[in-house]
């Protein structure tokens, strides 16, 4: 038999603290392995380079007064013939991420889902977007039409 | 049947457990219960045919960008009889929903979320926002553009929340954009999160009903009818007699649903392209108000407006409507609130679907601009021009 006195008072508190840490523990191990395996993956980087449907997009492609809409490594892209050269602009609506398409008749930039609209230096002019779309550089190369963020000035 | 009896009775002891099941069953429902107290009973049925299809749909459906769309066509218009599974799936949620606002409804009005049956409302408003959700995560997957653009604007909406709001989206689309991972997530959701979370919450609302019966009319300071009572009051068994008028209904609402997947089969658009957002872009009829909304307010706004409804709803019996009272007429304020609300949310959702339509009235055609606002549209044989305003 042995001699040792009774587990009470702070032994059991502290025991049983300890059990409930390594219980919490145990569960935040759990659900943050959860989290990391749901989280999303870094977005892989793109093209430079437009692309569309079905491949790259070159600027031949584009009607006088027409449009195309194409992915970079700056994400969705719509592309606007003007006579005096490309303008491009992101395609996604700021106010609620559809793809903004360019119509010619009213020369505007128009979301379909809720109307905003928006002009070629993607400044909003009507509808519930608030913020404009950004402008980017574009380059004509062999290899299709490169996509740049503005240059600064 | 008598010996296999027997043989449980004796091992688990189930003869006080099959008495109480008995009383139960045969315990009468207050004598003011009528045919809308069977919506319940459609609502399961309907239900169990969501899950019946829903499964059998999973045999075929293939949950990637790639191959769901062809896998849904391939369900239509190949798979012996998959259309009308798919029909019926598709038919059967809009009918669920209509079902499920219309026992709302009538819970509301006959005063049954009142103490002491406060908890069987607040899981029957879970219950709600579960077949919500369903209908938000089943809307993408067949794939094509409506289901796309729709999802789209719809996960867009909370990222304009502040600081959390882009981390949800993210973490809800599983990337950047609406794209394979945001399929694969949504399908996991619908076909065993919400079916899981919707079958414990059903059996908690049920054995809730069963455990505290039906609400009488009487005043919530005023003790709670005795089984005898109720028979007195006109109160009927609940089996055979309400069995009855539940079974009646339940078969009358599974030949409309069979009768609307026959006659307007589900159909499919054009494959998703995320380059090209075709116009006119429209949720589901239920979410039209809040779409709609959207159009009106700030995001911020329009985004917490339907949280906020259904915290709302889980407050009604714990805050909003004390009073003793379950007569509508003798609670007009709420009453009244209720039906303004229930207005607005109406004239949002007409104003949602006829928004970027035309549609005549009286002889005169009018286009319906994105806000919803009616453009009288002059005939060009007229000597006018199109699209001139009223």
């Amino acid at each position: 038999m042995s001699d040792s006195p009774p587990l009470v008072g702070p032994t059991r508190r502290w025991v049983s603290a300890l059990l409930s840490l390594g219980f919490i523990s145990t569960i935040s191990g759990f659900a943050g392995t959860i989290l990391a395996y749901l989280w999303p993956a870094a977005g892989g980087g793109g093209s430079e380079f437009l692309v569309g449907s079905h491949g790259p997009l070159r600027a031949e492609d584009i009607d006088s007064d027409g449009s195309v809409v194409g992915r970079s490594r700056l994400g969705k892209i719509l592309v606007v013939r003007r006579p005096d050269g490309l303008v491009g602009m992101q395609a996604t609506c700021t106010h609620l991420g559809c793809t903004v398409a360019w119509n010619a008749t009213s020369q505007l930039v128009e979301c379909p889902c809720h109307g905003a609209r928006y002009n070629l230096h993607g400044e909003v002019l009507a509808g519930p977007a608030r913020e404009a779309l950004g402008l980017v550089s574009l380059t004509i190369e062999e290899d299709g039409i490169r996509v740049r963020p503005p240059l600064e000035g | 049947m008598q010996r296999l009896w027997e043989w449980f009775d004796e091992r688990l002891h189930l003869a006080p457990v099959r008495r109480a099941l008995l009383d139960n069953l045969h315990k009468p429902v207050p004598g003011h219960v009528n045919w809308l107290f069977t919506m319940g009973a459609a609502l399961i049925l309907l239900l169990s045919v969501q899950l019946l299809t829903g499964v059998l749909l999973m045999v075929y459906y293939k949950p990637t960008g790639r191959e769901a769309f062809a896998s849904i066509e391939s369900i239509m218009y190949e798979v012996p009889l998959g259309w009308l599974i798919r029909s019926a799936h598709n038919w059967g949620s809009h009918l669920i929903v209509i079902l499920a606002l219309l026992h709302m409804f009538r819970v509301f009005f006959y005063g049954g979320f009142k103490k002491p049956r406060e908890l069987t409302w607040i899981v029957g408003v879970m219950l709600l926002a579960v077949i919500l959700g369903f209908g938000f995560t089943g809307y993408l997957l067949p794939w094509d553009q409506v289901a796309y653009w729709g999802t789209v604007v719809a996960t867009e909406a909370p990222a304009s929340l502040p600081v959390l709001g882009p981390i949800t989206r993210e973490f809800m689309i599983g990337g950047n954009e609406v794209a394979d991972a945001t399929l694969g997530r949504f399908y996991v959701v619908h076909v065993f999160l919400l079916p899981l979370l919707l079958l414990s919450l059903m059996g908690l609302h049920l054995l809730l009903i069963r455990y505290q019966g039906i609400s009488s009319m009487r005043r919530t300071d005023e003790p709670e009818p005795t089984p005898a009572q109720l028979r007195v009051d006109g109160g009927e068994p609940f089996f055979p007699n309400h069995v009855l008028r539940d079974s009646a209904t339940m078969y009358v609402i599974f030949g409309v649903l069979v009768s609307l997947a026959l006659l307007y089969p589900a159909h499919i658009g054009s494959p998703a392209d995320p380059l090209n957002t075709p116009a006119g872009i429209k949720p589901e009829w239920y979410f039209l108000p809040a779409y709609q909304l959207l159009k009106y307010v700030p995001e911020v706004v329009g985004v917490n407006m339907p949280p906020l409804l259904v915290l709302v709803l889980v407050l009604l019996p714990l805050v909003i409507d004390t009073s003793p009272e379950r007569h509508p007429g003798r609670r007009p304020r709420v009453v009244a609130g209720w039906l303004i609300v229930s207005a607005v949310i109406g004239l949002l959702g007409v104003l949602g679907h006829l928004s970027e339509t035309s549609s005549t009235f009286f002889g005169t055609t009018y286009h319906f601009d994105v806000q919803g606002v009616p453009h009288r549209v002059v005939d060009v044989a007229e000597g006018g021009e199109e699209g001139g305003e009223d």
